[in-house]
C-alpha cells in the first residue's frame, strides 16, 4: 500500500509494460505478455486475487491506500476515465466532452439510460453532487482550485466553468467517482460499508481482512464488455503464503511479489513485471526536532548511498533516483545532474552534525517496496552519520496515526502516481505531505499553481523541474529511490490491462480454460 | 449429592471469575499511552468519530462505571466494534471460530493419537531402547518452536509436494479437512511431548501399583490389565494436563494459522495487535480467558462426575 | 495363589526397582552433564559474545549478502549482509537473560508466596488458593499479545505478564511441598525444640521445597525462550536490528525459497538451547521427584 498522495492525474506513460499488449523492457524479468482479451466469445470465469491489506474505505474521499484505488476504480465509474494503457482519457459516463478555450469551459455529454447498481437512473444531480463532495476532499482539493462552477444546462450535460486554465481539473475527474446524491441520505460510514456503485462491479460479500467478493454491475453502461463471473479478493498479509497461493492455484493474480522473491519464483510461473511510477521516500517532520533545522534535513539526505541500495537492496530492479516526483511520467523530468541530485557524502553529512547525536524515530510500514532490509540499511547509514536512530515499524494505518500526531521523524514509504501527471504527486505532497511534514503550504501551492497553468508538456516538465528544485533546496523530503514493483501473474489468466501507475482494470480478466 | 453441590459451587465460582477476566482486559484499554481512540482512528481519525469512540470505549468514563458498562454489554452479547473493519467483534467471533475449531480439535486429535501408543509403548518397555528413543524425539518435539516448523512444512512439504492447501480453509467438509492436516500436525508435535511425559509417569505410576500386580498375578494379560485398569487412570489425568496447556496452545494457534492463511481467530488476533484494534484485541483475549476458564472447569466437573474416587475439595 | 508366591512376586518387584533405580541414576546423571554442559555452552556464549564472535551483529556488507558459507563467513551472510556465526552467539546474550528474568522474578516472587502460604496456613492459605485460581486462568502468551498490543513491541510485555501470573505456578508448587514437610516429624520436633519459624523454615522446610520450582523453572525457561522468538519472529519482540533467534528467522523468511539455509543456524540454537534445559528438568525431575 503506499500513500495515494495523488488524487488527481498521473499520465503515466510508462517506458515499458503498455496495458495488455505485452514486451517490457530491460526489467530483466520475463514480461508476461498479458494479452488483450479474445475478441470473440468472452469467457466468463471466476477469478481471485491476493493482496497485502484489505481495503482502508470504499468511500472516494478517503482514497488511502493502493487497494482503494484499485478496488474502487472498478467498482464506480466517473465521467472521463483514464484509458487501459494510461496514456491518455476516455469517456465514462460521458460519451464525449468539449473544452471552450475562450470561456474556459467544460462540457460533457452524458451517455443515455445510466443506471446505478439498484436500477435507478444516475441523474446529472448525482454527478454534481459526487465531483462537488470529491473535489472539496482534504486530500484533492487543490486540484480543482481553478473550477467555479459546475452545473447542469440540461438532463444530458454537465458544465464546468474554470476561473483560469488548469491542466489538472480533467485528469482529476477521472477520480471523480459517481454515488448517489447524499448518499441517499445515509451517513458516510454506513452507506460505503455496502455502496451502491455507477461502475463496472459491486459487492456481492465483504468478510473484513478475509476476503471480498465482487460481481458484475448489470446496470452498468459498458455491462456487456465486463468478462468475469466473479472476483474474490483474498486478504494474505504474509508473502510467502501469497505467494504459495498463487503457486497452489489458489488464486490467479498476486497483487505484490516482493523483489526477494523474484529469482527464486520458477520459470513456469509468469512474472509481470510493472515498472511503475513507483518512488520510496522518507517523508521528514520539519515541523519537530532536530529536522525542523535544514541542516540536520541536509545531513540526512547526504547519508543516504542511493546507488548502492539500488545496486544491492533492490538488486537493480529500478531506475536511478530521480528526486520527488515519481519518473514514467509523460511530464517527468528524468535523471537530474548537477545541483539538483541528491548526492551521497556522508563526510559532509557527519561535519554538518558538528558532533551533535540527534535522536530520531525512523518509522516505517513494510509497504511495496519497503521490507526490513531497506529499514536496517537506512538505519545504518543514519547511524553512521552521527544520528542516533530508533526504528518503529507498524502497519500502515497505525504508520498514519504516527503520522497525523506527529510522532515521528522520518516515515519511510513508498509512493505512486495513480493519474499520468505529476501533477498527482505533487497535489499530494501538498496536502497530505505538508500537513503531515510541514512544508511551507503557501509556497507549495504556488508551485502547484504554476504547473497546472502550463499548456505543453515541455511547460509541464518545466513546472516539475521548479519544483523539485525548490523541495530539493529545502531539503524538504528525503527520496530514496525508485525499485520496480511485481506482481505475480498466474498463466492462464488472460485480459490483464496494466496501467503504468500500478494499477489495472478488473473487468477485461479471463481464464484461459 | 456431594457431588452435584460440589459441581454448582464450581459453576458459581466461575461468574465472578469471567468478570474479573473482564475486568483485567478492560484495564489494558485504559493502558494505553496517549489518545487511545486517537490511535485506534488512525486514518479515519475526525474529531466527531473520536470523541464516539471515546464514548464508546467509555473512556471519558471513570474506570468503574465504565468497566460495569463493558460488563452490560458483554453479558448481551456486545464486544464493541472493530475499528479498522467497523464490524462488530461478536461477529468477527462468529465467522472464525469455527477455523479455531476445526484446528483445535484436529491438533488434539492428532496429539491423542500419538502420544497415547508412544506413552504406553514407551512404559511397557520402560528404560529399554524405545523408551529412550521415544523420550528423546519428545524432548525434540518440546525444544522445536512452532513457527520454525510452520515454515519448514509450509515450504518443504506442503508447497513441493503439492499435496496440501497452503493457504485459505478450503471449501466443504473435505476441503477443510484437507487444510488443517498440517497445522494441526504442526500443534501436535509441541503438544504431545509433555502428554507423552505425564501419561508415561502416571502409566508406570499405575502399573507399579498393587492391585495391578495382583491382577497379573491373578493370570490376566497384560494388555487385558492395561485397558480396563491403567488407562481410565492415565488417560484423566493427561485431559486435566490439556486443560492446562490450553493457554499454550491457542498462542500456537495463532503462529499457525498465521503462518497456514487460516481465517480463524488467532490469525485475526495477529491482525488486531499488528493494527492496534483494541476493541478486538480486547474481545479476543476474553474469548481466550472464557475459554479457558471453561475447559478448567469442564475437566474438574468430568473428573469428579466421573471418578468415585475423587476427593472433593 | 499362596502368599507366598505373591511375597516373591513383590520382592521381585522391589529388586527390579532397586536394580532399575540405581541404573536410572547412572543414566539420569549423564542427562543431567549433557544438560549442563548444552546450558553452560550457551551462558558462556552470551557472557563471551563479543570475544567469541568474529564480527559485530549490525555490521552490514551490502556487497556480500545472501553469501553461502565461506572461510570468512562459516555460516553465511543474511539480507543486508551481516555475519550469521555472529549473530547467533550475540542473540544468546539476548534471549538468556530476558527469559532469565521472565523465570526468575515469578519463580522467586511465587515460591516466598507459596512459602508463607503452606506454613502459616489457614487464612493464608485460602487467600492464596482462591487467587490463585483465579490467575491461573488467564492463559499467559495470549496477555502477553494483549499487552503488546497496548504497550507497543518488546521483552519487557513478556516479562511483565510472566510476572503477574506465572508465580502463582510456583507458589501452588512450593505449597503443596510445605504442606507434605509441614506433617513430617521432625518439623514438629524442631518446634518443640525451640526453634523460630524462619529458623525452621530456612534450615528444614526450604531445602526440601526448592526441587520442584527449580525443575519446574527449567521447562519454564524453554516456554520463554519459545515465546520470545514467536514474538520476534513475528515483529513484535525485540526491536530491530538487534540479533536474536526468532527475529533472525523471521527476516530471512522471505528469502526462504532462494536461501533456505538461512533460517537453520537459529532454528538449531532455539532447539539446542531448548534440550539442554529439557534435560537439566527431566534429570532433575527423575531424581526428586515423587
Amino acid at each position: 500500500m503506499q500513500i495515494r498522495r495523488l488524487l488527481g492525474l498521473g499520465l503515466v506513460a510508462l517506458t515499458a509494460v503498455v496495458g495488455g499488449c505485452g514486451g517490457s523492457s530491460g526489467t530483466g524479468k520475463i514480461a508476461v505478455n498479458a494479452t488483450s482479451p479474445d475478441s470473440g466469445a468472452l469467457s466468463h470465469s471466476s477469478i481471485a486475487i491476493a493482496r497485502s491489506s484489505d481495503i482502508s474505505s470504499l468511500d472516494p474521499r478517503e482514497l488511502n491506500i493502493d487497494e482503494d484505488y484499485e478496488t474502487q476504480q472498478a467498482l464506480y465509474a466517473g465521467l472521463v476515465r483514464t484509458t487501459a494503457n494510461g496514456k491518455s482519457i476516455e469517456g465514462d459516463l460521458a460519451s464525449s466532452w468539449s473544452f471552450d478555450e475562450r470561456t474556459l469551459t467544460y462540457t460533457f455529454k452524458l451517455r443515455g439510460g445510466l443506471e446505478f447498481s439498484n436500477g435507478t437512473p444516475i441523474t446529472a444531480a448525482d454527478i454534481i453532487y459526487s465531483i462537488r463532495r470529491f473535489s472539496s476532499g482534504p486530500e484533492y482539493g487543490p486540484m480543482f482550485a481553478a473550477v467555479r462552477s459546475i452545473s447542469s444546462p440540461s438532463a444530458d450535460e454537465i458544465q464546468i466553468k474554470l476561473s483560469r486554465y488548469s491542466n489538472l481539473v480533467l485528469v482529476g475527474l477521472c477520480f471523480g467517482f459517481v454515488v448517489p446524491e447524499n448518499l441517499d441520505g445515509m451517513k458516510p460510514v454506513d452507506f460505503f460499508k455496502d455502496p451502491i456503485t455507477s461502475g463496472e462491479f459491486q459487492i456481492a460479500s465483504w468478510d473484513p481482512n478475509n476476503q471480498m467478493v465482487l460481481e458484475p454491475n448489470r446496470h452498468y453502461w459498458n455491462a456487456a464488455h465486463v468478462s468475469p463471473s466473479q472476483i474474490v479478493f483474498r486478504i494474505i498479509p504474509n508473502e510467502n503464503a501469497r505467494l504459495n497461493a498463487l503457486l497452489a492455484g489458489n488464486v490467479q493474480f498476486d497483487e505484490y511479489v516482493p523483489d526477494e522473491q523474484v529469482p527464486a519464483l520458477p520459470a513456469s510461473e509468469l512474472l509481470l513485471s510493472a515498472p511503475r511510477s513507483n518512488l520510496v521516500l522518507l517523508v521528514t517532520n520539519n515541523g519537530r526536532a532536530p529536522f525542523n533545522k535544514l541542516v540536520n534535513r541536509e545531513s540526512a539526505a547526504l547519508a543516504i548511498d542511493r546507488p548502492l541500495l539500488l545496486k544491492t537492496i533492490w538488486r537493480d530492479q529500478g531506475v536511478p533516483s530521480q528526486g520527488l516526483l515519481p519518473p514514467g511520467l509523460p511530464d517527468s523530468h528524468g535523471t537530474p545532474s548537477g545541483s539538483e541530485a541528491w548526492a551521497y557524502d556522508p563526510a559532509k553529512a557527519k561535519a554538518i552534525l558538528a558532533g551533535a547525536h540527534p535522536s530520531i524515530t525512523l518509522l516505517a510500514s513494510y509497504e511495496k517496496g519497503v521490507d526490513s532490509s531497506l529499514v536496517d540499511v537506512l538505519q545504518q547509514e543514519l547511524e553512521d552519520v552521527g544520528f542516533h536512530v530508533t526504528v518503529d515499524v507498524r502497519d500502515f494505518a497505525s504508520a498514519v496515526t504516527q503520522l497525523l500526531s506527529s510522532n515521528f521523524s522520518l516515515f519511510l514509504t513508498p509512493d505512486d502516481a495513480f493519474l499520468p501527471t505529476v501533477g498527482e504527486p505533487m497535489t499530494t505532497y501538498v496536502t497530505v505531505g505538508a500537513e503531515t511534514a510541514h512544508w511551507n503550504i503557501p509556497v507549495a501551492l504556488s508551485y502547484l499553481k504554476k504547473f497546472s497553468l502550463a499548456k505543453t508538456l515541455t511547460e509541464r516538465r518545466e513546472g516539475g523541474v521548479q519544483f523539485e528544485r525548490w523541495a530539493h533546496s529545502e531539503w524538504l523530503d528525503n527520496p530514496i529511490g525508485n525499485p520496480y514493483i511485481y506482481l505475480g501473474v498466474s498463466k492462464a489468466l488472460r485480459g490483464l490491462l496494466m496501467q503504468p501507475f500500478g494499477t489495472y482494470r478488473l473487468g477485461t480478466l479471463q481464464l484461459q480454460q | 449429592m456431594r457431588r452435584f453441590a460440589f459441581i454448582l459451587r464450581r459453576l458459581a465460582q466461575t461468574v465472578p471469575l469471567l468478570a474479573l477476566m473482564l475486568f483485567v482486559v478492560y484495564v489494558l484499554v485504559r493502558l494505553i499511552p496517549g489518545n487511545p481512540a486517537r490511535a485506534q482512528l488512525g486514518l479515519h481519525a475526525t474529531p466527531a468519530r473520536v470523541s464516539a469512540l471515546d464514548r464508546e470505549l467509555g473512556l471519558d468514563q471513570p474506570l468503574l462505571r465504565g468497566y460495569l458498562n463493558d460488563l452490560w454489554h458483554a453479558l448481551h452479547g456486545d464486544l464493541g466494534t472493530s475499528v479498522r473493519a467497523q464490524v462488530p467483534v461478536a461477529k468477527i467471533i462468529a465467522q472464525r471460530v469455527g477455523v479455531t475449531l476445526w484446528l483445535l480439535i484436529g491438533a488434539l486429535f492428532a496429539s491423542f493419537v500419538v502420544s497415547v501408543p508412544l506413552a504406553t509403548l514407551s512404559a511397557l518397555r520402560r528404560d529399554r531402547a524405545v523408551d529412550h528413543t521415544i523420550r528423546t524425539g519428545s524432548v525434540l518435539g518440546l525444544s522445536i518452536p512452532t513457527f520454525w516448523l510452520a515454515l519448514v512444512f509450509v515450504s518443504f512439504i506442503a508447497l513441493p509436494s503439492g499435496l496440501f492447501p497452503v493457504a485459505g480453509f478450503g471449501h466443504g467438509f473435505s476441503g477443510h479437512l484437507h487444510s488443517i492436516v498440517l497445522p494441526a500436525l504442526v500443534l501436535a508435535i509441541g503438544i504431545a511431548p509433555i502428554q507423552i511425559r505425564a501419561l508415561r509417569v502416571s502409566l508406570i505410576g499405575v502399573l507399579e501399583c498393587d492391585y495391578i500386580a495382583a491382577a497379573r498375578a491373578l493370570g490376566l494379560s497384560e494388555r487385558r490389565v492395561l485397558i480396563r485398569h491403567v488407562m481410565p487412570n492415565a488417560l484423566s489425568s493427561s485431559l486435566t494436563l490439556l486443560a492446562a496447556q490450553l493457554g499454550l496452545i491457542l498462542f500456537g494457534e495463532v503462529i499457525v494459522e498465521n503462518a497456514f492463511a487460516l481465517p480463524g481467530v488467532g490469525q485475526a488476533m495477529l491482525q488486531a495487535v499488528l493494527e492496534r484494534d483494541y476493541p478486538v484485541v480486547q474481545g479476543l483475549t476474553l474469548l481466550a480467558a472464557v475459554l479457558v476458564i471453561a475447559t478448567n472447569l469442564l475437566v474438574d466437573v468430568a473428573y469428579v462426575a466421573l471418578d468415585p474416587r475423587v476427593e472433593l475439595r | 495363589m499362596s502368599t507366598q508366591s505373591l511375597q516373591s512376586g513383590v520382592l521381585g518387584l522391589l529388586e527390579r526397582a532397586e536394580h532399575e533405580r540405581s541404573a536410572g541414576e547412572s543414566r539420569g546423571s549423564l542427562k543431567l552433564r549433557l544438560g549442563i554442559a548444552i546450558v553452560a555452552l550457551f551462558v558462556l556464549t552470551a557472557l563471551l559474545a563479543p570475544l567469541l564472535a568474529p564480527y559485530a551483529p549490525d555490521r552490514q556488507d551490502l556487497l556480500h549478502t545472501l553469501a553461502g558459507p565461506s572461510t570468512q563467513h562459516p555460516l553465511g551472510t543474511d539480507a543486508v549482509g551481516r555475519d550469521v556465526l555472529s549473530r547467533v552467539i550475540y542473540a544468546s546474550s539476548v534471549d538468556l537473560p530476558i527469559a532469565g528474568a521472565a523465570v526468575l522474578i515469578p519463580a522467586v516472587i511465587g515460591s516466598l508466596v507459596g512459602l508463607m502460604a503452606g506454613y502459616l496456613g489457614r487464612v493464608a492459605d485460602t487467600v492464596l488458593m482462591r487467587t490463585a485460581d483465579l490467575v491461573l486462568a488467564f492463559p499467559v502468551y495470549v496477555l502477553v499479545l494483549a499487552l503488546i498490543a497496548v504497550l507497543g513491541p518488546g521483552a519487557g510485555s513478556i516479562i511483565i505478564a510472566t510476572a503477574l501470573v506465572d508465580w502463582v505456578i510456583y507458589a501452588r508448587l512450593v505449597r503443596s511441598e510445605v504442606l507434605h514437610v509441614k506433617s513430617l516429624d521432625y518439623i514438629t520436633a524442631a518446634r518443640a525444640g525451640g526453634l523460630s519459624h524462619w529458623r525452621v523454615l530456612r534450615r528444614h522446610v526450604l531445602p526440601n521445597v526448592i526441587s520442584q520450582p527449580i525443575v519446574y523453572m527449567m521447562s519454564d525457561m524453554i516456554l520463554v525462550i519459545l515465546a520470545l522468538s514467536s514474538l520476534s519472529f513475528l515483529g513484535l519482540g525485540v526491536s530491530s536490528p538487534t540479533a536474536e533467534w526468532g527475529a533472525m528467522i523471521g527476516e530471512a523468511e522471505p528469502f526462504l525459497r532462494l536461501r533456505p539455509w538461512l533460517i537453520v543456524p537459529p532454528g538449531i540454537a532455539i532447539i539446542l538451547v531448548g534440550i539442554g534445559f529439557s534435560l537439566i528438568g527431566d534429570a532433575l525431575a527423575d531424581r526428586w521427584g515423587r
